[in-house]
């Protein structure tokens, strides 16, 4: 009998130069990467997962149907909590490899990796009676995600459906896009109008009280997270990572091409994100000037990132959750900053404006 | 009494595999799957700065198998912890054998599972090891379900190669040095400046398992 170490005669650097070249590890690599959602809190990671999925599943050739899915975060297990609210429930497989007729008009409950679960037939075909039966059960708490097809939308409730809370909307695009500043500039907008202009629109805690202006504690990584997700979906499959540590500081939002070229080089584009503010949360006064060095501060960061990496593009782009919305890019520090920094069109800044009021959002809106 | 606590401490193992493999939605469970979980949670356990739990574990030619794993998960199924399902037998003409197979869950309706269960929340390795067994289940889940076994068996220790041909692995003393391991360390270098915790390791290594699977 023979045993080994299983380990070859190879020193580190002679192994790694050869696994580096091998096509499935890269690929490999790039996939495990795009499927593990790098944030630490399960319900993010959840959503994050599903989103990818299902993105997945509407790629398969078909017609997308109207009945949504319901899927639950199980706090339990998947099986123990869809048997008890239906014996008769079904271990669900691989959605991502599935059409999406296999898996609508479903009450699925599901771990973090979002690709299957045990189900349940939805309830009258309707995502609101589903969240009834969640509440019926004691599982009106548990975070949900509903996938409509047709609409190709995800809406994702990180405290419940019962908890009366507007979800965060997400998209689940057809096409992907080519990553120019244009497209990554129409991305952010996307999330400014669909997810964040009103809070009436806005995610849970996204204000502590909007009336005031006065933005939630969590409400910069709000922003940083459906931005980063809305850049996977619609750049796929080009990998987006958030707060990344490098020599120079932290990049918030960077993108990775799992196989560069030299149309694509290996880092796309950086992206970092700021929220100009009128109040901080708790209330106290965030002043005029501090907005203005946050906006310098990002015109640094976005050209020395976008060096460091050698990265294509560089975008700063500003959530304006200020009441006042003066034009800060025009203020003189900020004209000087965008003078020395930008100094090629491969590095822009962009405003935002997001409104603590539906009637500011409107009057916004009627002026243009 | 040695061979007691060796039992126990595989029935444990079991329940903290099996206990992984309901919170990702993985069962129940077949044979080949949990084996090759089981196998897979061994030659990674240096990514989460733990010990493999078995010492060594005989290439088969098929995907990763442990027979005393088995025989305590048949005791188990003995003694209601853990409840088979969808049993049937499967003829393999080229080996000329029939083999028994089965689905495997946890019966969570067992006074005694829930007692051990309450244990082993309380045992500060057992919860360790169950973290990384949640993290390595729901890498796993991000393959095809069918694929799992056949990934394991593309591990790049368990894989027979030219170099390396050996009938039986030695899992512990190669721990920390396997080619397993050192694939898992050259991510750093394919995906330089990307946040790979070791969550991530496990779901890139798993998913570059699937790619060999393919071919």
């Amino acid at each position: 009998m023979q045993i080994t170490l299983g380990a070859v005669h190879m020193d580190d650097s002679e192994f790694t130069s050869q696994i580096l070249t091998e096509d499935a590890f890269r690929e490999g690599g790039a996939a495990g990467l795009a499927a593990a959602s790098g944030d630490e809190d399960p319900t993010l990671r959840f959503f994050d997962n599903l989103r990818r999925a299902a993105l997945a599943s509407l790629d398969f050739e078909g017609t997308l149907g109207e009945k949504p899915t319901v899927f639950v975060l199980s706090e339990r297990t998947p099986r123990l909590d869809a048997t008890r609210l239906n014996p008769a429930a079904k271990r669900l497989m691989d959605i991502n490899l599935r059409s999406p007729e296999e898996w609508e008009g479903m009450l699925v409950f599901t771990a973090p990796h979002g690709t299957g679960g045990w189900a349940v037939p939805l309830p009258n075909n309707s995502a609101d009676e589903a969240i009834d039966l969640l509440e019926h059960y004691g599982f009106g708490h548990l975070p949900i995600a509903v996938i409509y097809p047709r609409r190709r939308a995800l809406s994702c409730y990180r405290t419940g459906g019962a908890s009366g809370n507007a979800p965060m909307q997400l998209d689940l695009p057809a096409q992907t896009r080519q990553v120019t500043i244009d497209e990554i500039f129409a991305v952010l907008e996307d999330v400014r109008h669909n997810s964040l202009l009103t809070p009436q629109i806005g995610p849970p805690g996204f204000w502590a009280n909007p009336a005031e202006y006065e933005p939630g504690a969590e409400a910069e990584r709000t922003i940083q997270w459906i931005v980063a997700a809305q850049l996977r979906s619609n750049f796929r499959p080009i990998l987006v990572d958030t707060e990344q540590e490098i020599s120079l500081g932290r990049i918030d939002v960077l993108m990775t091409n799992p196989r560069p070229t030299t149309e694509l080089p290996q880092h796309p584009a950086i992206i970092e994100l700021k929220a100009l503010k009128s109040k901080s949360n708790g209330g106290a006064t965030f002043s005029h000037s501090k907005n203005v060095k946050a906006v310098v501060k990002g015109m640094r960061q976005a050209k020395s990132y976008r060096e460091e990496k050698k990265a294509r593009y560089s975008v700063l782009g500003c959530f304006d959750l200020r009441r006042d919305k003066s034009d800060i890019m025009t203020v003189k520090v900020c004209v000087m900053a965008r003078d020395r920094y930008f100094t090629d069109d491969r590095v822009k800044a962009f405003v935002f404006p997001v409104y603590g009021t539906t009637e500011d959002a409107q009057e916004a809106s009627a002026i243009g | 009494m040695r061979h007691e606590l060796q039992s126990l401490k595989y029935r444990i193992r079991l329940i903290q595999l099996l206990t992984a493999a309901e919170q990702a939605a993985l069962v129940p469970i077949s044979l080949d799957k949990l084996h090759a979980f089981a196998f897979l949670a061994d030659v990674l356990s240096p990514v989460w700065n733990l010990r493999p739990f078995e010492d060594r574990i005989g290439r088969t030619g098929k995907s990763p198998y442990y027979p005393d794993l088995q025989k305590e998960l048949d005791l188990l199924v003995a003694m209601g912890l853990v409840e088979p399902s969808e049993l049937n037998y499967v003829v393999d003409e080229v080996e000329k054998e029939v083999r028994f197979n089965a689905l495997y869950a946890l019966r969570f309706s067992s006074a005694h599972l829930t007692k051990l269960a309450g244990a082993l929340r309380k045992d500060e390795t057992a919860v360790r090891e169950q973290a990384f067994l949640n993290a390595l289940a729901e890498a796993l889940a991000s393959l095809p379900d069918e694929e799992i076994a056949q990934a394991a068996s593309k591990d790049l220790v368990y894989e027979r190669s030219g170099l390396d041909n050996e009938d039986y692995i030695d899992l512990d003393q190669m721990s920390g040095t396997s080619r397993t391991v050192r694939a898992v360390a050259s991510f750093d270098q394919a995906f330089p400046g990307s946040k790979l915790t070791p969550a991530r390791r496990l779901y890139m290594y798993a998913n570059y398992l699937g790619r060999r699977a393919h071919g």
